[in-house]
C-alpha cells in the first residue's frame, strides 16, 4: 500500500478555490470602495459647484434688489416732498415709514443733513441704529454692532430736503431670516464676520450646533463681494445631504455577488475538480488494487471503466492504458505460469 | 505644596470653570411684540430677574412690532420661540402649519379701542367710525394679528363691516402709536396698555371701548380668550425638546416670580426712568390682578373660549372654523388645569 499523498489533490483544489475567491473577493472590495469614493466625491465636487453658482448669482441677485430698493424708496421720499417742510416733515416721513410696518426692505434708516445731523430716525422694531462709516463717493458700507452682534449692509443715497440734498443712510440687517431665505434644502449657510458666526439658516441651533463643531461636508467658502472696498463677510455653505451612495449601498449587492461567486466557483471549478478527484481515486484505488491482488478483477475493472471511459479526456486515456497495461501484465503472468507448468511437467 | 498656594491654584481652577460655564451658556432668542406692552411683561423681566441663568442659559429677547411680525421671526429663524397672542398663532397657523404653543402667559387679554381726542364728541360709539382711519399694530396678508381679529369682532358687533373703514399700520411702539394719533394718519387704534392710559393721561386719545371692562367683555364671545402664548415651531421642538422644555420652565419661573410679589417690585426690575410711567405701571398691575397666568399651565377652559373668540372674529373663514386649537397645543412641559 503506497503512503497517503502529504498534499492531498482534494485540500489542493479547496485552497486553490479559497485562493481564487479572497482574490476575487479582495478586487471586488477595491473596486467597490473606488466606485463608491469616486461617486461620492463627483457627487460632492457636482454639488459645491452648483452651490458656488447658485449663492454668487444670489448674492447678485440680492445686491441688485436692494440697490434698486434703495433707489426707489429715496424717489418715493422725494417726490411727497415732506422733507422739505421742515416744520411737520420729519412726522410725516415718520408716518409714512410706520405705515409701511415690517414690510420695508430696509427696517432701519436715517435721513442725515449735509452736515451729517440726524433730520429723521427709524427703526422699525426699537433696536439700536448702528453707526455706519462712509468714504467720499461712497455708497455702501458694511456696519457691524458690536453690542448686538449684528452685521448691517448699509445703503447711502443723496436724498433732496428743498434747499440742499442730505443722505438717506438705509440698514439691510444680514440675519438669520436672510439666510433662511436664501438656502435651499440640505444646506446650511452661516454668515462669518472675521472670525465670528454671526448668522444662520438654522438660527440659534445652527450656530449652536457650528460651536460644538459639528461642521458639515463639503463646506464652502462664498465671499460676499465688496462693492465698497472694506472686506465683507463670508459666507459658508455647508451640505448636510447624506452622500449620495451610503457603504450599505454597497454591502448588500456585494454580499449577493460573492455568494453568487462562491455558488458559481462551486458549480463551475468545485464540483467538477470534486469529479476529476473522484476519477483519479478510482484509478488509484484500481492500480492498488491490482498491485494487491495481481490480477485484474471485476471491481479494478469497475474502477477502470465505469467513470473512466464515461469522458474522452487525457484521464480516459490514462484508464483505458493502465488497464491495456494490466490485462498485458495479467496476460504476461498467465503465460508465464502456463510456460512454468509446462516445464514441471516436462 | 504650601496651603495658601493649593486654595490660591483651587480658586483659579473653580473661577476658571465658572467663567467657561457662563461663556458656553446657551443662547436662546425670544421674540416679543413691543416693547413696553404690558401683556408681554413676562418676557421682559426673565433676565432682570435671572430667570434663565438660573436655568443655565442666556435668553436675549428682541421686539417685533406686533404679533405677525415676530411670528414672521420665529418662522425664519431669527428667534427660536415667540410669545405673542395665541389667535395671531391660530392665524399663522392656518397657512403655515408648523407652529406649536407651549405655555401661556396671560390670563385676561386686555385692548383698548382708542380714539383721537380731535374726534371726542364727534365719536361716541363704534359705528361713528365708518369710513375712518383705523391704526392696527402691522399688517400682513399672511395673518391676523390678535387686535386685528378682537377690532373686527368689535367692529361686526357695532354694524362696521371690514370694508366700511381704512386699515392703517402704526406700529407697536409708543412714539409710533401716538405720532400716528397725533398727526392724524389714523383716527382710532387698538391700543395696549400701559401706552392706552399714558396717551389718556396726555390727552392724545380717549378710550372708546376697554376690554378689561367686565360689563365690556360680556358682549363679546369668548373674550377671556388666551392672549399672551409661548410660540414655537415644532420642527425646533421635535429637533431639540430639551431646549423647549427648558424655555417652559424659565417662563413659569417668571410667572410665578411675578405672581409672588407686590407690583413695586416688578415695576422696580424694568428700567423705566419716568416716576409717572412707573406709577401708571404699577396702578394698572394692581387694577388688573388677573392679567397674567400665575402658574403657566394651559387651561382647558380657557383654551376652549380662545377656539370660539377666533372662530367667531373670523366668521366665514371655513378653515378657522374647521381649525382645532388643541391641534398646536403641547402641554407635556406646561402642564394642564380645568
Amino acid at each position: 500500500m503506497a503512503p497517503a499523498p502529504t498534499a492531498p489533490l482534494g485540500r489542493e483544489i479547496f485552497r486553490r478555490l479559497l485562493l481564487a475567491f479572497a482574490l476575487a473577493t479582495t478586487i471586488g472590495i477595491g473596486l467597490a470602495t473606488w466606485g463608491f469614493l469616486t461617486a461620492n466625491k463627483r457627487a460632492e465636487t457636482l454639488h459645491q459647484e452648483a452651490s458656488r453658482n447658485h449663492y454668487q448669482a444670489a448674492i447678485s441677485s440680492l445686491e441688485r434688489r436692494w440697490g434698486r430698493e434703495a433707489n426707489n424708496l429715496r424717489v418715493r421720499l422725494e417726490s411727497m416732498r415732506h422733507l422739505e417742510d421742515p416744520a411737520s416733515g420729519r412726522d410725516k416721513v415718520l408716518a409714512y415709514l410706520i405705515a409701511q410696518g415690517g414690510n420695508i426692505e430696509f427696517p432701519s434708516l436715517r435721513i442725515d443733513d449735509a452736515r451729517g445731523e440726524p433730520l429723521v430716525l427709524y427703526e422699525h422694531a426699537g433696536r439700536r441704529i448702528p453707526e455706519a462709516r462712509f468714504a467720499a463717493d461712497q455708497n455702501t458700507a458694511w456696519a457691524w454692532d458690536p453690542i448686538q452682534g449684528r452685521l448691517y449692509l448699509v445703503y447711502r443715497q443723496l436724498i433732496w430736503l428743498g434747499k440742499e440734498n442730505g443722505h438717506l443712510v438705509m440698514f439691510k440687517p444680514m440675519d438669520n431670516a436672510l439666510l433662511t431665505q436664501l438656502a435651499y434644502p440640505d444646506t446650511r449657510l452661516t454668515l462669518w464676520w472675521g472670525d465670528r458666526a454671526f448668522a444662520s439658516s438654522e438660527g440659534n441651533p445652527g450656530l449652536d450646533a457650528l460651536a460644538r463643531g459639528a461642521v458639515g461636508a463639503g463646506t464652502l467658502e462664498v465671499p460676499w463681494p465688496s462693492t465698497s472696498g472694506d472686506p465683507g463677510p463670508r459666507l459658508m455653505v455647508e451640505s448636510t445631504a447624506r452622500p449620495l451612495m451610503h457603504p450599505l449601498d454597497f454591502v448588500l449587492p456585494m454580499a449577493v455577488g460573492f455568494l453568487s461567486l462562491v455558488a458559481a466557483l462551486w458549480v463551475t471549478l468545485g464540483t467538477w475538480g470534486r469529479h476529476i478527484l473522484d476519477r483519479l481515486r478510482a484509478l488509484e484505488r484500481a492500480v492498488e488494487g491490482f498491485l494487491a491482488r495481481r490480477t485484474i478483477d471485476a471491481d479494478i475493472r469497475r474502477d477502470l471503466t465505469a467513470e473512466n471511459q464515461r469522458e474522452h479526456d487525457e484521464i480516459a486515456e490514462l484508464a483505458v492504458s493502465v488497464e491495456r497495461l494490466m490485462d498485458e501484465v495479467s496476460a504476461e503472468r498467465a503465460a508465464a505460469a502456463a510456460q512454468s507448468g509446462s516445464r514441471h511437467e516436462d | 505644596m504650601p496651603p495658601l498656594r493649593l486654595l490660591a491654584i483651587l480658586a483659579a481652577l473653580v473661577l476658571g470653570i465658572t467663567a467657561a460655564q457662563a461663556q458656553q451658556r446657551q443662547r436662546i432668542t425670544l421674540v416679543v411684540p413691543g416693547p413696553g406692552a404690558i401683556s408681554y411683561l413676562p418676557a421682559e423681566l426673565i433676565s432682570r430677574i435671572g430667570a434663565d441663568r438660573a436655568e443655565g442659559v442666556e435668553v436675549q429677547v428682541t421686539y417685533a412690532t406686533g404679533g405677525a411680525t415676530a411670528l414672521a421671526d420665529l418662522l425664519e429663524n431669527n428667534a427660536d420661540f415667540a410669545v405673542t397672542g395665541m389667535p395671531a398663532a391660530m392665524s399663522t397657523q392656518l397657512k403655515d402649519p408648523r407652529l406649536v404653543a407651549l405655555a401661556p402667559v396671560n390670563d385676561l387679554p386686555l385692548y383698548v379701542l382708542l380714539v383721537r381726542k380731535g374726534l371726542q364728541g364727534e365719536v361716541r360709539k363704534v359705528g361713528d367710525l365708518r369710513g375712518r382711519a383705523i391704526g392696527f399694530h402691522s399688517d400682513s396678508t399672511a395673518t391676523k394679528t390678535t387686535s386685528q381679529q378682537v377690532l373686527e369682532l368689535m367692529f361686526r358687533r357695532g354694524g362696521l363691516k371690514p370694508d366700511s373703514y381704512r386699515k392703517v399700520v402704526v406700529g407697536r411702539r409708543w412714539e409710533s402709536e401716538s405720532l400716528m394719533l397725533k398727526n392724524g394718519e389714523a383716527d382710532a387704534v387698538m391700543s395696549d396698555e400701559p401706552h392706552a392710559s399714558r396717551m389718556v393721561a396726555e390727552k392724545i386719545a380717549f378710550p372708546l371701548v376697554h376690554l378689561g371692562d367686565p360689563e365690556t367683555a360680556r358682549n363679546f364671545a369668548g373674550a377671556g380668550f388666551l392672549r399672551g402664548t409661548l410660540i414655537s415651531r415644532r420642527d425646533l421642538v421635535e429637533k431639540d425638546p430639551a431646549r423647549a422644555a427648558v424655555m417652559v420652565r424659565i417662563l413659569q419661573r417668571t410667572l410665578q416670580w411675578m405672581a409672588a410679589r407686590p407690583p413695586e417690585e416688578i415695576v422696580a426690575k424694568l428700567d423705566i426712568a419716568s416716576a409717572d410711567e412707573r406709577a401708571q405701571l404699577v396702578a394698572l398691575l394692581r387694577k388688573y390682578p388677573r392679567q397674567y397666568s400665575a402658574d403657566g399651565k394651559f387651561s382647558t377652559r380657557q383654551l376652549r373660549e380662545t377656539e370660539i373668540f377666533f372662530i367667531d372674529s373670523q366668521a366665514g373663514n371655513q378653515a378657522a372654523e374647521a381649525f382645532r386649537i388643541e391641534s398646536m397645543v403641547i402641554d407635556k412641559w406646561a402642564g394642564r388645569k380645568n
